[in-house]
């Protein structure tokens, strides 16, 4: 048996297992600071369970500390499951203490829900973080998007496929752009259609027989840069044997050729799916990398 | 040509090394790499006399890990104090041993005379290990810009050593235990390549072959020491690219390497003391080899 069918036996676990998510217990399903997405039920949907209705949970800062920047957040987890706590509410924790609105997005999943469910949740947060900029102390030019290994490639798809707003949309939020104002891609999924690919990741994002797919190329997101992509930062390890560095390299190349500004750091050791890497005497450096590449992009500055 | 017989030439390079560390630093030594002449040498001057200048750290931190500096300066001249000096000091601080290499350039000499520098000055810290306080089997080498090329180029040419050697230097391997690249020249065969020290170093119509054999993301083995590059998006003399490039051909190897790339800063700032963002990249430098354990003190 081949590797792809290794990682997908491990993978792939039924709707009826009972180790398949219902919901995270670092995302409540509701409550307070908990938002629909889409109040009225998502797109789509195919249900009202949790798993159909995507959330934004809000992280806000101390107003003394808040600088305006706002970030929407993606927990990986190969799109079949999110890591809502160390890929989420974590980072939204240590954003808050750079003064930056942490939100953190538990979007639709397979074996549910396939392309393009997760890129309409992400695009719908950054415009619902726009639209109430205002009343969660944000500054709708200052919204980014970060991401984790599969929460890494919805955020480089969205950094891919971002669109205006439709002005005469009936919903107000419809009515804003997508596009973040910066991305940050922490051991991301990138590349589909190279054999640096992440099959899980793919695989459940595009479901079936995703190699044929025609979505193959289009999300193979170092393919889709353009001078028009935010500025990116990018972490990755040496020896992530999950998610290979490669991917964010792929990206850094394109960004390169387009003019996109960015910064690329790889670790030579620290794994996958390493979080904030708060125990690393090394690796937990990408965060003050980052925050300094926020500084330098004039994201912290506060406003007045 | 100077007339001055090798105990003057030897008192002007003291001298003028001392002028270059200032009245606060120890006095460095500096040691001829071949006190007898180098190969190919043509002249008797300075500029064919290469050299290591050598700050030891102090004995109670000394880790046994040592590293030969190779200054930038687009193989014309040697930035030797905030690539030089500084780097040794830096070095120091954590128990490093610095080796200043001051390699041939041009407009006297061109390939293969900096290569053959630079294998000489590993291969004399090696040999000379014990003198020096230093482990034979942890002794890196560090270049900046086209000294970055001089050190990528150590890399990936290098040979064990020849047992049968009357000069005891030339018995032991020239191979870096590890590689430190900063804003380094890689390709000399891409759009991505830096001009001015091509032809510094090869002249103006190399043949297709040698530029090839000295495009170093081109002859990485899986015998490539481990590497740490360091660059940045902002530098237009030479793109980051090559260091992507030889990041990508380390991969391809399987060579476990690091690399940072930051987005901000040009080109040529050393260990960068004035850019707060950037200055972070020493100690990044300095936790890549305390991971890889080439800071571990030998029991």
């Amino acid at each position: 048996m081949g590797r792809l069918e290794d990682f997908l036996k491990s993978k792939m676990r039924g709707p009826t297992d009972p180790q398949a998510p219902e919901a995270s217990e670092a995302l409540p399903s509701a409550g307070p600071g908990v938002e629909f997405l889409w109040p009225q039920g998502a797109p789509g949907a195919l249900g009202t369970r949790d798993v159909d209705r995507p959330t934004l949970t809000l992280c806000l800062p101390p107003p003394e500390l808040a600088t305006g920047a706002g970030v929407v957040i993606c927990p990986g987890g190969d799109y079949w499951d999110i890591a809502g706590d160390y890929e989420g509410r974590d980072v939204a924790l240590w954003l808050n203490t750079l003064g930056v609105a942490g939100f953190v997005l538990k979007y639709r999943l397979a074996p549910s829900y396939h392309y393009p469910s997760q890129l309409q949740d992400a695009r719908r947060a950054v415009r619902l973080v726009r639209h109430r900029a205002a009343e969660w102390g944000v500054n709708p030019a200052r919204v980014g998007i970060l991401g984790f290994s599969g929460g890494g490639h919805l955020a480089s798809t969205i950094a891919t496929h971002f669109s205006d707003g439709v002005p005469d949309a009936e919903d107000p939020v419809d009515r804003l752009s997508c596009r973040p104002d910066f991305v940050a891609l922490v051991c991301p999924v990138i590349s589909f259609a190279s054999k640096y690919t992440h099959e899980p990741t793919r695989d459940n994002l595009l479901g079936g027989d995703s190699t044929k797919t025609k979505h193959l190329e289009r999300l193979s997101n170092e393919r889709q840069v353009t001078p028009a992509t935010p500025p990116t930062f990018l972490v990755h390890t040496g020896d992530d044997k999950e998610v290979l560095p490669e991917n964010s390299v792929l990206f850094y190349v394109s960004m390169r050729r387009m003019g996109v500004p960015g910064e690329l750091h790889i670790y030579e050791k620290g794994g996958h799916g390493f979080g904030l890497a708060t125990t690393d005497p090394a690796l937990s450096s990408w965060t003050l990398r980052c925050a300094d590449w926020m500084r330098r992009r004039g994201l912290l500055e506060k406003p007045g | 040509m100077l007339s001055e017989g090798p105990w003057g030439v030897l008192l002007v390079a003291v001298v003028l090394a001392a002028l270059a560390t200032g009245a606060d630093a120890a006095e460095p030594k500096v040691e001829l790499l071949w006190p007898d002449g180098a190969p190919g040498a043509v002249g008797d001057t300075d500029a064919d006399k290469p050299s290591l200048t050598i700050w030891l750290p102090p004995a109670d931190k000394a880790t046994g890990a040592a590293i030969v500096i190779c200054p930038g300066g687009g193989y014309g001249h040697l930035a030797v104090g905030h690539e030089g000096k500084d780097v040794a000091a830096w070095l120091n601080s954590f128990g490093v041993a610095g080796f200043m290499l001051k390699y041939r350039h041009a407009p006297k000499y061109k390939h293969p005379s900096p290569l053959l520098d630079a294998q000489r000055a590993i291969r004399t810290v090696r040999a000379r290990a014990k003198e020096f306080g230093v482990d034979p089997a942890r002794i890196g080498i560090l270049g900046f810009s086209a000294g970055g090329h001089l050190t990528s180029t150590a890399g990936t040419h290098f040979d064990d050593g020849d047992p049968k050697a009357k000069d005891p230097i030339d018995q032991v391997s020239c191979r870096p235990d590890f590689m430190v690249l900063v804003y380094p020249v890689i390709s000399l065969t891409t759009k991505y390549t830096h001009g001015g020290s091509k032809n510094n170093l090869l002249g103006k119509d190399p043949s297709k072959e040698l530029v090839e054999s000295l495009s170093n993301e081109k002859q990485v083995t899986a015998k490539t020491p481990p590497t740490f590059l360091m660059a940045t998006s902002g530098d237009t003399g030479v793109p980051a690219e090559n260091s992507v490039l030889f990041y990508m051909a380390l991969r391809e190897h399987k060579v476990k390497a690091e690399m940072h790339i930051y987005q901000n800063g040009g080109h040529g700032f050393g260990l960068a003391p004035g850019d707060p963002v950037l200055s972070t990249w020493p100690a990044r430098c300095e936790a890549w080899m305390r991971v890889n354990g080439w800071l571990t003190a030998a029991k």
